[in-house]
Order: C-alpha cells, then structure tokens, then sequence
C-alpha cells in the first residue's frame, strides 16, 4: 500500500481508517484472518479486502466506513509513542517552510511520525526526508510504520541524537524542522545542513523560554525574517437553536414547548444531541383550543431586515454554529526564519 | 485522451529556481513592503519613492540584499544589525525625555543629500544618532527601537524573492485582502493540507480569489496531477498564478472551466462517448495540429495577435499581396485556432471530470458554495476530501446542512483557526500587539460511495 498514491481497493496490509462516527475512527491494519471488535460487532478484515474505499460495511449491530489514510487521518488516529503535532500546526508548518514536489528536508526528533507523514506527502516524489530521533524503538517503529505505508523510497530515518553530534549533513535541505526540547544545540548543524542556496527553518517548542532562547540563537547565526506564531483551531457545533419567547404576563393562552430541532433528529452517526440549555427549558403546557396551538407555531411576518432566523409566536429558531467547552488553547510555538545565500 | 506531460528533469527544475533571470517575475521585500515585479532590462520601477531599473539583480541568487545608487541595484552584504551602533551611554528611563522635533538636529533636506552623496545605511544611522539630543538618553531597549524604525525610513536595502505561495499570499493579504477573499496563510494552509493536495491528485478548484489557491494548488503538485479550475465569466482572472511563474508543464494540467458549462456538463452524464468522437470531429487535422497548437498557444498566453500564429495555417494564400489584408486573414485565423483549442481544452476536461476521480474539491469563492459543492462533489471519487471556504459561517454552515441531506460525506468539520504572532526579545516578549480579527471559515469532510437507492 502507499500512502503516497491513492488506489482504490483495500489490499491486504492496506492500513485503513475505520469510520463510525463522530470522532469515533481507528486505524488497523488488513491481515487475513484477523477480526477487529467494535461498538457495532465484529469487523471481519476479509470482509473488508477488494471493497472499494469509501464504502459502507456492515457489522452485526450497525455499519462502518471504510476510509483511505490520508496523512490527515493517520495523525487523528496514529498509536501516539510521544505527543505529537496535529494538523492545524502541520499545516502551518508545511505552509511556512514551502514544501512542494522535490523539496528536500532534515527534521529531528521524529516522535511518533506524525508530523513526518504529511512532510513526505508534500515532498514526494522527488524529494526526500531525513529525520533523526535519539530513541532507538522510536526510531525502529517509525521506519516500519515508513515501509508499512510504502514511503520508504521518500525518506530515511536515522538513530541519533542530534543536539550532541549534529545531522552530519552539509547544503542538502530546503527546510528543517526541530522538534526538540534545547533545539539551539542544534540548529547551528541545521544551519549547515541548509542549501547553500538558501532555505527555511522551524522550531517548533511549547515553552517561551524556549523560543527567546531559539531565536537569539538564530540571530547569532544569522536568519532573517525571525517570526514566531501559534495557531489555534476552533471547532463549530452546527446545529438548529429554538430561543422561547418570554412571557410578560401571567396569562398563559400564548405559551407553547419549544419545538424540537428538525432534520438533526435522525439517528444517523453524525448527528450531535440537539438539547441545549435555552432548549430544556420547558414552558408551562397550557389548555388552549386547537385554533391557538396552530397559532402559536405559524411563522410570522417580520420586517425584510429581520433575517437571520425564523420567528414564531413562541419562538426565535436560527441555525448556529457553536463552540461549548474547552478547546485546545495551547500546543506550541512555532518559530520561522529564513537562511538567505551570502 | 488526456495529455500527458513529463515534468522537466529534477536537476533542471532546481538550478533553474535559484538565480535571478530577466524576465522572471521576482519579489522586492524591504522589511514588512512586499512588492512584485517583472525582470525587464533597461525598465524602470517605482519602490518606496526610489526609481531605479532591475537589471543589477540578474545573475544574483534569489535572497540576495541589494541597495539602490544612481537608479541601479547593487548587491550588498547583509545589512547591519541595530546593536552595532549602540554606544556605551544609555539612560534607565524616560522620565526626563520630551518629545519635540527639535532633537533631531538634521533636517530633512541634511539626510537626503547624504543619501544622493552615496552615504552608506549604517552611516546615515550613525550621523542620525550623533546629531540626536535624547538618543543617549534612552534605555538600550528604547535605542535599539529607535535604530530600527530609523532603518526602515532611511535604509534603502530591499532582498529579491523568489514568488511562491507563501509570499504572494502575504502581499496580498497585507495590500488588498479582499482580493483574495481574506483568506489568510493559516486558512490556506489548512485547505491545501485537509484537502491532502499532493503530487498525483486531480484537483476540482472554484477560485476567485485571484488565482491564489489555484497557483498554491499547482504549487504542492508540482507538475503531476491534473487541475480544474472553476470560474466565473468565460475567462478564469488568475493574476496569481501568473506571478508564480509555474513552468509550462506545470500549465499544461491546469484545465479552465467557466460556471456556465458546467450545466453542459451534468446534460452531458451518459453522452459522455458522443462527445469525444463531436470534440475530435471539430478539431484541426492531426498532421497540422501541433504546429497550430504550439503557435495557438503562443497568441493566446500573450494575448496578442501576431503573423507568425496566422502563417502556419496560411500556406494557400499566396495570391494576397495586401499587407492590410494578409494581416487580417492572419488575425482571423489566429482567432478561429484559439476557439478550436479553446473547446478542445473544455472537451478535455469534461471528459476527465466524467470519469468521477476528482481527488479533491476545494471551493473558495465569493459566491454560495452551497450550489457549487453539492454539484461538483458528483464528480469526486469516494473517501476524498473536500474543502469549502467562505469568509462567513453562515454559508459555510449552510453548505453543511445541504451536503448532509444529500448524505455522501462523512467526518464533517466546520472550522476556523487563531493566529497570533510574538514580539521575541529578551526582556521585551509578548504577542504582537495587533492581530488578525479572522482567517475565514472551513468546512472539511471526506466523500463516501453513495448508497444506491
């Protein structure tokens, strides 16, 4: 298989991602034979080999999608061995250190690969990867993983430990990428290992005392265009809000339930619970003759600039996208700089 | 019968990148001033109120620093960092410094005759600090601020770049954002990541954002895989991907697909074989056809009509001696080869988009997404992904709300990203103390194999 090509029919040894729901997936790998449990039943990988990719399967209890591995969903679904870069900063940093077809790119520590997954799909064919780490299994699953997706021609994975002993690479790289707790022990080597050419650079740390201390350490050497960002995501909660309307007086004949969200009610994988707060507030159900109930749920005129939503005696209805909770407010800094040709 | 073309050699297309050639489209970049330009010898160009020509620049690597004297360019070493001309003396605060013009002792008319008299950026900054009241005054954080705003305004030091994506998508987002739909670099880099644009994917693209998720699309293929660029009008507006400069090869696998085709297109589902045999019917004869392409090409890329385009289809007409009106039998037949390439292309890309293997749909457009993804997604394969940007949520969940009731996409996303960049100094860090207020809206989801029903 290859994560490199899209094809179209799950091969054995294929890695798929398998899609049940709303942030509900798992990558496993197709070995005849083998069975996969889940929430629905038993997947059985034979029953999976020669579909084609997108395809719904059944299991005893429900059905499943069969996804092809985009780096993307690698990353959403990857066995973590250290805490990796998602995709928000993986975009970023693909962005910034302008990988494309050919580019060539040094990149320490490999961690657990994820960020190496999307640096070789940017870069392939003609381009390379050269990543360090100084953990030798993780060094050793990376590169498994590497030949497991059929990437192995892109890239090459070395054990060492790059803060001590340098890349040992010299005007080879279009961009490096550090991922390192004291990355200005390397990026002296990183520096060499740059295009004589020029090139980009990143540093990638979650502490600021990291970043004060990378970026001196790249004026030193001589980068321009020193920069550092963070980038956040926010996800949105689609769905349809009904807001009751107040009662201003303790006649009751006007008062009706909020009706209940409409086409998001199905029981299909994506659907997301339609109750909010505003929602459960019940009004008090009142005896009130047929002609009234109909009434209360007619949509009303409003004003050509009364738009967003739709109004009901009862209600205020508009379709929102939400973002309730917590969000992810902090994954690292990245730092960016420019190595010019003298 | 698509064409299939070779990118050019790995070694050609990498020296071929680094020096600066005439002709070539190269950015000037003066601190945060990113500006475009044309390599044209011997023509002059305007930059921060300096008029110079662009000829010094070629045969140096792009990155190079130059320094404008006399209207030329001249390379110059790296300039000079701020602390190399502080002194010793420095104050603790500001509480006895005013702020009044008088501090200065040079006029403006003393710089500017420094400047005319050749004097170097660090020179000029030196007599500026010497003829200052309050510079030893101020704290060396102060010091060093104030030597970097001086560099700016009098140091006429600019490097040339290369264009790629990423500094276009800067210009223009710092110049007229709403030329590209103010869709920031984070935004853009999610779309090309999400949307898994790499070497070998067909991409569907509804650009009107001057081209600049096009030009960044054809930029991560790099020459293999196929686009489709959806536009209003009959001609796509792409200025950006001309600024980028993609070699012809990489052009050779842009396809144009004007809005109002696409009709055409859905009617066409079922036809499909009828119209390769109409297509091949209408085109030139083949002996003829590569020599009238190339030449086609030629007129239609500068948009010009010459003679030479018009004498290759002209070989029976020797008995016109007219010049007039040999010049415009030329032009008409330039214009008649331009239609025939021109539907030739468009019968190319319906045929390929009738296969149904669309890798990736992006949608970035100033018009509702809703109809075009729920219309073009009939053509991407299944378990791909597909990308609609909009500048508002709201259309951004409106798309969302249709593309589930059709019900063939799964793993749905609505999105924005943060972005916000850091002053890094010792001492003197923090965030930047303005920021972007929005990036635009994303929606993600990956295409499934549609249930029959």
């Amino acid at each position: 298989m290859s994560l490199a090509k899209y094809h179209d029919k799950v091969k054995e040894n294929d890695t798929v991602i398998l899609y049940l729901g709303y942030d509900n997936m798992h990558a496993i790998k197709i070995k005849k034979g083998s069975v996969f449990q889940t929430r629905y039943g038993a997947l059985r990988h034979n029953d999976i080999i020669g579909t084609t990719y997108g395809s719904r399967v059944h299991c005893p209890k429900g059905y499943l999608y069969i996804l092809y591995p985009t780096p993307e969903l690698w990353t959403s679904n990857l066995p973590h061995r250290t805490q990796i870069l998602y995709t928000t900063d993986i975009s970023v940093v693909s962005f910034q250190l302008d990988l494309k077809p050919g580019a060539v790119v040094v990149e320490s520590g490999t961690g657990s690969a994820s960020l190496s997954h999307s640096i070789i799909r940017s870069i392939l064919p003609d381009g390379h990867l050269y990543t360090f780490e100084f953990h030798k299994e993780r060094a050793q699953k990376a590169e498994e993983e590497f030949k497991d997706h059929g990437l192995s021609d892109y890239v090459t994975v070395t054990h060492k430990d790059v803060c001590q002993f340098g890349f040992d690479l010299e005007d080879v790289a279009d961009a490096v990428f550090l991922d390192l707790p004291v990355p200005w022990d390397a990026i002296p080597s990183a520096k060499k290992a740059l295009k004589k050419q020029g090139g980009r650079i990143c540093s990638f740390s979650p502490c600021i005392e990291q970043v004060q201390k990378s970026c001196t350490c790249f004026a030193e050497l001589g980068f321009e265009e020193i920069s550092t960002k963070e980038c956040l995501v926010r996800n949105f909660d689609v769905r349809t809000i009904n807001l009751p309307n107040p009662e201003f007086s303790r006649d009751k004949t006007k008062s009706q339930p909020p009706k209940k969200g409409s086409r998001f009610d199905r029981d299909d994988m994506d659907a997301y619970s339609e109750e909010t707060a505003e929602n459960s507030a019940q009004c008090d159900i009142v005896e009130s003759s047929d002609t009234k109930e109909n009434k209360t749920s007619e949509v009303l005129d409003t004003p050509a600039w009364d738009y967003i939503g739709r109004k009901t005696a009862a209600n205020f209805s508009f379709k929102a996208g939400i973002s309730l909770g917590r969000m992810p407010g902090h994954t690292g800094y990245l730092t960016f700089a420019t190595l010019y040709p003298l | 019968m698509a064409t299939s073309s070779e990118p050019m050699c790995v070694d050609e297309r990498k020296t071929s990148n680094v020096t600066i050639k005439e002709g070539d489209q190269a950015i000037l970049k003066k601190g945060k001033t990113v500006r475009i330009f044309q390599i044209r010898k011997k023509r002059d160009i305007w930059l921060d109120k300096i008029k110079f020509s662009l000829d010094g620049a070629v045969g140096h690597y792009y990155g190079s620093t130059f320094v404008v004297k006399n209207g030329q360019m001249h390379k110059v070493q790296k300039t000079f960092k701020e602390a190399e001309v502080l002194g010793p003396e420095k104050g603790t605060d500001n509480r006895d410094l005013h702020d009044l013009d008088s501090n200065q002792k040079l006029s403006r008319e003393d710089i500017e005759k420094m400047k005319k008299e050749g004097a170097k950026g660090q020179e000029i900054i030196e007599q500026l600090i010497e003829n200052s009241t309050t510079f030893k005054g101020k704290t060396e954080y102060a010091q060093e601020k104030w030597v970097k705003k001086k560099k700016q305004k009098h140091v006429a030091e600019f490097t040339v770049l290369k264009p790629n994506t990423r500094l276009m998508c800067q210009m223009y987002h710092e110049k007229s954002p709403a030329k590209i739909l103010n869709i920031r670099m984070d935004t853009l880099a999610q779309i090309l990541t999400y949307g898994n644009v790499h070497a070998f994917t067909n991409v569907a693209v509804v650009d009107t954002c001057s081209g600049l998720v096009v030009g960044a699309v054809l930029e991560r293929l790099g020459g293999y895989g196929k686009v489709f660029h959806f536009h209003p009008g009959e001609r796509p507006a792409r200025p950006i991907v001309d600024n980028l400069n993609f070699p012809q090869e990489f052009l050779d696998n842009l396809y144009n697909f004007p809005f109002c085709e696409i009709n055409s297109l859905k009617s066409e589902e079922g036809k499909s074989d009828d119209l390769i045999d109409n297509s091949h019917g209408d085109s030139v004869p083949s002996e003829g056809d590569s020599l009238s392409d190339t030449a086609v090409k030629q007129c239609t890329d500068s948009n010009t009509e010459t003679n030479t385009g018009g004498e290759s289809t002209e070989s029976q007409d020797k008995d016109n001696t007219d010049p007039v009106a040999r010049k415009r039998k030329a032009e008409m037949s330039t214009r008649e080869a331009n239609k025939i390439l021109y539907s030739k292309r468009l019968s190319e890309a319906k045929e390929l988009l009738l296969k149904r293997n669309i890798d990736c749909l992006i949608i970035a457009s100033k018009f509702n997404p809703t109809p075009l993804v729920t219309t073009l997604i009939e053509y991407v394969a299944p378990s791909r992904p597909i990308v609609v940007y909009s500048q508002y949520k709201e259309a951004v969940m409106d798309a969302y709300a249709y593309l589930r009731e059709i019900g063939c996409l799964v793993n749905y996303r609505v999105s924005e990203t943060w972005l916000r960049e850091y002053q890094i100094l010792p001492m003197r860090t923090h965030p930047e103390i303005q920021m972007s207020a929005g990036g635009g809206y994303l929606l993600t989801a990956t295409t499934i194999v549609k249930e029959q029903k």
